[in-house]
C-alpha cells in the first residue's frame, strides 16, 4: 500500500501547485457508507475545486510543503505550509494547513482539512 | 492509554477544561514551542497559559472530544471536537481544533495547533457571521 502521506503529497503538486483541476476525482473517491468520523464535515470532490477556485481569485504560484506527516494504517496527518503571492498586493503571502485523511485502495476516502482562514487574510 | 495520548488528553482537561494552568509544566518540555494558534507567531509555554487565561473567560463550559487519535514513532496527532457557549451572546460554539505534537519522552516539546479560529470567532460574535464568505470574495473586512 503506497503510504496516504505520498498519496497526499501527489495531489498537493498535481492540483494545488500545477492547477490540474481535472484530475481531483483521481485523488478522492468519498466513502459514502456513512461509515466515516465526522459526516457532517466530509469534503467532496467538487467543493475541492470550488475551494481551489477561489483560493486561484486571491493568490499566485502556490507552493506546498509538508513540515510534517505522519501515517498511521490507512490514516495521515500533515502539516503544511502555504507560500504563494498575493494578485492584490504582489506581495508574498504564507499559510498554514493541517489535515487529516483516510484512504481507501490509493484513493482519499475521506479527509479533514483545517485551514489557517485568519492568517491567511 | 498509551502515555502519548494521555499527556494530550491531560492538556486539555486540565488546562482548557478546568483551567488548572500550571499541569502545562509537567505536560510541555523545557524549551517547548508552540506555533499555528496565531499565524506565524511561536508560543512558549508561559504565552500559553496567558492565552488559555484570556480565552477561557469568553467561553461557558468547555467539553472536549477526540475522534481520531494517531501516533508514528515521537508524534502524535489528533483531531479534537470543542463544544462550549459564548459568555457574550450565549451561542453555542463548536470548532475542531488539529493538533500535531513531537513527544520528548512524557512530554511534548514541538506542537502544532490548528483552530478553526475564523468559525470560532464568528460564533463568539467577535466577527461577524458572513466574515469567510466576505473576505473569500476579496472584500477587506471593515
Amino acid at each position: 500500500m503506497e503510504p496516504t502521506s505520498a498519496i497526499l503529497r501527489r495531489f498537493y503538486t498535481d492540483v494545488w501547485e500545477h492547477l490540474h483541476y481535472d484530475r481531483i476525482a483521481d485523488y478522492f473517491q468519498p466513502d459514502l457508507t456513512g461509515n466515516i468520523l465526522i459526516p457532517e464535515r466530509a469534503v467532496d470532490p467538487e467543493e475541492v475545486r470550488e475551494w481551489m477556485q477561489i483560493l486561484d481569485a486571491l493568490v499566485r504560484d502556490k507552493e506546498v510543503t509538508f513540515l510534517s506527516s505522519i501515517d498511521d494504517g490507512s490514516w495521515c496527518s500533515a502539516f503544511l505550509k502555504i507560500s504563494c503571492v498575493s494578485r492584490a498586493t504582489d506581495k508574498p503571502v504564507t499559510a498554514y494547513q493541517q489535515i487529516l485523511c483516510r484512504q481507501t485502495d490509493g484513493l482519499l476516502s475521506e479527509s479533514y482539512p483545517q485551514f489557517d482562514l485568519l492568517g491567511f487574510f | 492509554m498509551p502515555h502519548k495520548l494521555k499527556t494530550l488528553e491531560t492538556y486539555f482537561q486540565e488546562l482548557w477544561v478546568k483551567g488548572n494552568l500550571d499541569a502545562l509544566d509537567t505536560l510541555f518540555a523545557p524549551g517547548a514551542r508552540t506555533l499555528g494558534i496565531m499565524g506565524d507567531t511561536e508560543f512558549d509555554a508561559e504565552e500559553l497559559k496567558e492565552l488559555v487565561a484570556m480565552v477561557r473567560p469568553l467561553l461557558g463550559p468547555i467539553t472536549v472530544r477526540t475522534p481520531k487519535m494517531m501516533e508514528q514513532n515521537e508524534w502524535l496527532s489528533a483531531l479534537v471536537e470543542i463544544k462550549s457557549h459564548a459568555i457574550d451572546n450565549n451561542n453555542p460554539v463548536h470548532v475542531f481544533n488539529h493538533v500535531m505534537a513531537r513527544f520528548d519522552g512524557e512530554c511534548m516539546i514541538e506542537i502544532y495547533s490548528n483552530l478553526d479560529a475564523l468559525t470560532f470567532f464568528e460564533q463568539l460574535g467577535l466577527l461577524p457571521d458572513n466574515a469567510m464568505a466576505v473576505m473569500l470574495g476579496g472584500t477587506r473586512l471593515r
